[in-house]
């Protein structure tokens, strides 16, 4: 299916909850939420399931949107969001558990750290590499986080990212400085107790 | 020292080998329409309820003010009594 329509057109589809619109929404975007999703949480089924988060979101909250930004910017700023908002809740799970084992009280739900993260889209050979890479990635700050992966991973351009995570272009480029050079020092921090 | 520094570039290098994966089927079968979209539903107030609410509201400042007037004239009193009670412990000067 062609939708050729220009964006506010298009909005104003969605608006009136045409469903053709938004199959071509999701049929359209799908794969960028989906991916943006994944290197977030890393895991495939968490990505899948925020994802689909996203989409009812965006269906549930379309006439909220006002067209201050692009749709993409705003269909991928709610993707970021729900990411992390699902990172976050999944960190004070962890920590709850914790200390619920602390004093005696036996959960039903088991409580384990995440293991290395192979992505799917990665070729045999470099494996090993992006593990690494995905491990250093999930020790920087939340912001340093979703700035590095958008840009490097997404493909996102700076203003993209900017636009995203609605914060200046400047403050994009510093974020990036920063992770890479946090990203520098744990890999090395790796790599010394390897020994390689 | 090299071979460590050529080590950190290939793996933060390595994220240009990530490509991007196919999202998978179960995006294709979501049916938002069973969604229910947000909308903001005023709930009107009953009479009787809105009545209980003011009178709560008034009856709240009523207590307050009067809290606040019988604790200013408490407070006027002790200082006229301690007022007295100093004037007779220094009377003797006086004298």
């Amino acid at each position: 299916m062609t939708l050729k329509l220009n964006e506010p057109a298009f909005i104003s589809l969605l608006k009136e909850g045409d469903s053709k619109a938004y199959q071509y929404l999701i049929d359209a975007y799908k794969k960028t939420v989906y991916n943006i999703c994944l290197n977030l949480l890393q895991n495939m089924e968490d990505a899948e399931d925020i994802s689909q988060e996203v989409f009812v979101s965006v269906f549930q909250s379309i006439s909220q949107f006002k067209g201050d930004s692009k749709l993409t910017t705003w269909l991928y700023r709610i993707a970021v969001t729900k990411s992390l908002d699902f990172i976050r809740m999944k960190k004070r799970k962890k920590r709850f558990g914790f200390m619920r084992s602390i004093f005696g009280d036996e959960s039903n739900e088991p409580i384990y750290d995440q293991p290395n993260f192979s992505h799917p889209g990665v070729l045999l050979e470099n494996k090993e590499r992006t593990e690494i890479l995905f491990m250093a990635i999930n020790k920087l700050p939340e912001k340093q986080k979703a700035t590095f992966i958008l840009n490097k991973l997404d493909q996102l351009s700076y203003l993209e990212v900017a636009e995203v995570m609605n914060i200046s272009v400047s403050s994009v480029e510093s974020l990036l400085f920063r992770a890479k050079q946090n990203l520098q020092k744990t890999l090395s921090n790796y790599y010394n107790e390897n020994e390689r | 020292m090299k071979r460590k520094e050529d080590w950190i570039e290939e793996i933060l290098l390595s994220s240009a080998s990530i490509a991007e994966v196919n999202a998978p089927k179960s995006l294709d079968t979501i049916n938002l329409m069973e969604f229910p979209s947000e909308k903001i539903v005023l709930v009107p107030l009953q009479p009787l309820l809105k009545w209980a609410i003011a009178a709560s509201i008034i009856l709240l400042i009523g207590m307050n003010s009067l809290t606040i007037s019988r604790y200013s004239a408490n407070k006027s009193s002790v200082s006229t009594n301690s007022n007295a009670l100093y004037s007779e412990y220094f009377s003797y000067i006086n004298q």
